[in-house]
């Protein structure tokens, strides 16, 4: 028979084998609330599963008008049309983005059940970081037609290898790293009302920080501005290993090189994927740690 | 075994930090703000948050120290007046809310149910809310498609069962939500105010399942204002004042030390004492409710007569004074209006010389259904109206612990008064 003692939890110990045996007891709900997620979402909307893939794509066509036709970026390579070259970072960067943004308001939406129902409420959180993997799936799909188009249509700007082994370690470590910050945030904006805001700034932000619209390779030439900007002597260096620490940075340089491949895309940059996942696991332990210490709080200021 | 106890409560406090939460920023801006403009004092706030040391006057302890022990099969009632920390209990014993201090063993499944309908999502059909609502009170999938016929007929929607739930009326989704509760299958059931809910099959409904449950050799919690569900189904009681145990035992000793407890309330003492003022002609002096052992009280029985004693003062005799008095429920609409002029026509008030006077009324009994009141006097002047106006002056409240209408659901929200009525039957 079940034994429960309840009492205030110490600070030290935040996780016991209960809270592991809870979770497993409600692994059901969190299926059910991601079905609910997904069914929601789709049930609504006349155009369905292409809402998923509209946003990355619209985004993509001004972007390759942009940075064709008005303001040129110097790539990699002249045989990776821009199109792709944008569209294979845009894909995943949309997930991370929809998922930090629905995730951080998690909370605060289902409220109602979080005063009045016990459950392990990490499940929240983490419920639209697996539900909008739908639509990352789906977004996966049309990437992966479009790098068909243009293996026929433009020879030479797709040479897929064996780096595409890597693509499911990426994709895990860019679920973790939405979870991770997804954990800061959500737990923070029960509290915090305005960081919905701050959210939606941030991945806007986060957007032109990352390889998305220029090529990593140019990365070390801003680095040098940067540090003519500020003046300060021999710091471009510092910044560089400071930014391979950024998660995004490597998993969208890795997206490319196991979807993209050819000459440009030749060697995966594990450096950068190594230091991204130091951070991101660094992020998600203590944005677990600091979620389970602040959820105590959650049903009284709620 | 018979006799072990099932739920062990030991030194139980809840603490709310309550000046605080105005502090605490709502909006990161803010916060940041005022971290630059005073942070010694920002600083000091956060670790008060995190703290649990109470030097500080803005913690409230909803709950004070609470031992108590429920042994298995026992139907135990929980009564206490608004903000006596009833619910904060039940919230912490469901795990909702952690305890400040204290510790609970709990041996057994706990089904609490502290809200029908939660866990609902109106785009979804019934069936799938069926899936929602039970995983979030802990089932798994297996046995809600095993009970799902079970739920489905006793919610009595079975026709709208694949529609949205917001094209549910409320009652309905009630139904859905007690159905989905009620086959929880628990050892331990937890309920609040469930009864306040529902249209009367429902509520007669939930009575049958706790019942049910409790002759099962269940344990159940039961919190609620409808005294006379509390005596019928529970088979001891504690009483809960201000965050405090104040008193464990049967039902019925339990009511009437509840009924006690009322009167000696700050703002429920059932007598207010008015200090006069000179430059008014006309004014109340004393205003005072008493039971029907003449007792002076705050809160009465349905079968009761309320006897009011008005005292005033008349400084300056003018033809046309007279006093009007009216009930008024919680919701401020006003229940029905009485005036001197019901003693003799014309006004009494105005032949009397300056001195200080006394009415006596009474309110009839089995007229008010339970429920809090307040009394609005007026002292008017047929042509400078109202010379003196004390609105809500006095509050009272009503209870049945005696009949058995409650149960009948003869008491619902929807209605105003619930008088007696004289019923003859007349045939075969
Ligand atoms: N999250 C919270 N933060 C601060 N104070 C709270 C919080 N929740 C409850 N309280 C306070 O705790 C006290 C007890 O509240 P509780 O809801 O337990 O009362 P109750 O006995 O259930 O009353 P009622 O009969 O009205 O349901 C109240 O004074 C209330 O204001
Ligand atoms: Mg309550």
């Amino acid at each position: 028979m079940d034994h429960l003692k309840i009492k205030k939890r110490q600070t030290w110990q935040l996780f016991s084998k209960r809270d592991f045996v809870d979770l497993m007891k409600y692994k059901d709900l969190l299926i059910t609330l991601v079905k609910r997620d997904v069914n929601v979402v789709y049930k609504q909307s006349v155009i369905g599963f292409g809402w998923a893939v509209l946003k990355p794509l619209v985004q993509m066509v001004i972007f390759t008008f942009l940075f064709t036709y008005i303001a040129t970026v110097e790539m990699d390579s002249s045989t990776v049309p821009f199109a792709i070259f944008n569209f294979v970072a845009l894909v995943p960067f949309t997930y991370f983005s929809s998922a930090l943004t629905a995730s951080t308001s998690s909370l605060i939406s289902n409220e109602s059940f979080i005063t009045k129902v016990y459950f392990p409420r990490v499940i929240i959180p983490i419920v639209p970081i697996i539900a909008k993997l739908v639509d990352f799936g789906i977004a996966m799909l049309v990437l992966g037609a479009m790098l068909f188009y243009y293996y026929y249509t433009v020879p030479g700007s797709i040479e897929i290898n064996y780096n595409i082994l890597y693509l499911p370690f990426l994709i895990i470590l860019l679920v973790a790293f939405s979870l991770g910050i997804s954990l800061w945030f959500s737990a923070l904006a029960i509290q915090y009302r305005d960081l919905n805001q701050i959210v939606n700034f941030l991945a806007q932000f986060l957007m032109y920080a990352a390889p998305i619209v220029w090529p990593f390779s140019r990365f070390g030439y801003i680095a040098d501005n940067i540090e003519k900007w500020c003046g300060m002597k021999g710091i471009s260096g510092t910044i560089e290993t400071i930014y391979s620490f950024f998660p995004l940075a490597g998993i969208i340089e890795g997206f490319r090189v196991s979807l993209i491949g050819g000459s440009a895309y030749s060697k995966m940059p594990t450096e950068l994927i190594i230091n991204g996942s130091i951070s991101t696991l660094i992020i998600l332990i203590f944005g677990l740690y600091f979620f389970r210490s602040k959820e105590s709080i959650f049903a009284d200021v709620a | 075994m018979e006799n072990e106890s099932i739920i062990k409560v030991t030194g139980l406090s809840k603490r709310y930090r309550i000046g605080l939460k105005e502090e605490l920023h709502d909006s990161l801006a803010s916060s940041i703000t005022s971290f630059l403009k005073s942070p010694f004092k920002s600083f000091k706030n956060l670790r008060r948050l995190a703290n649990t040391s109470d030097e500080s006057e803005d913690v409230f302890y909803a709950l004070k120290d609470i031992n108590f022990e429920v042994k298995k099969g026992e139907v135990l009632g929980i009564v206490g007046m608004n903000g006596a920390g009833k619910s904060t209990l039940l919230k912490v014993l469901s795990r909702i809310t952690e305890p400040t201090f204290g510790e609970i063993e709990i041996k057994g499944r706990v089904a609490s149910l502290l809200e029908v309908g939660t866990g609902f999502h109106p785009d979804l059909t019934g069936r799938e809310n069926i899936f929602l609502n039970g995983t979030l009170l802990g089932m798994s999938k297996k046995e809600i498609i095993s009970k799902m016929e079970e739920i489905i007929e006793f919610s009595g929607v079975r026709k709208f069962i694949d529609t949205p739930v917001k094209r549910y009326s409320s009652g309905m989704r009630v139904r859905l939500a007690f159905s989905v509760a009620a086959h929880l299958d628990p050892e331990i059931l937890i309920i609040d105010e469930v009864l306040a809910v529902g249209d009367y099959e429902f509520q007669n409904k939930c009575m049958g399942k706790m019942q049910d449950a409790a002759s099962n050799g269940k344990t159940v919690l039961f919190v609620s204002h409808n005294l006379a569900a509390v005596k019928q189904l529970c088979t001891r009681a504690i009483l809960l004042k201000n965050g405090e145990k104040i008193a464990e035992g049967s039902v019925d000793d339990i009511i009437d030390k509840y009924k006690s407890v009322n009167k000696l309330g700050i703002e429920t003492v059932g007598k207010k004492i008015f200090s006069p003022s000179d430059d008014v002609d006309f004014e109340l002096l004393e205003l005072g409710l008493y039971n029907s052992e003449g007792k002076n009280s705050y809160n009465f029985e349905y079968i009761e007569e309320i006897k009011i004693e008005v005292i005033f003062k008349i400084l300056k005799s003018k033809p046309n004074y007279y006093i009007y008095l009216s009930v008024v429920d919680q919701s401020e609409s006003t229940i029905f209006v009485t005036s001197d002029e019901d003693l003799i026509d014309g006004y009494l008030c105005g032949t009397l010389k300056p001195s200080n006077h006394k009415y006596n009324l009474w309110i009839p009994s089995k007229i008010l259904k339970p429920g809090r009141y307040a009394i609005t006097i007026n002292c008017c002047n047929m042509f400078y109206p109202n010379v003196k106006q004390y609105p809500s002056v006095i509050h009272f409240e009503i209870i049945d612990s005696k009949t058995s209408r409650g149960i009948k659901s003869l008491y619902r929200p929807d209605q105003i008064v619930a008088p007696e009525i004289k019923w003859e039957f007349q045939g075969k």
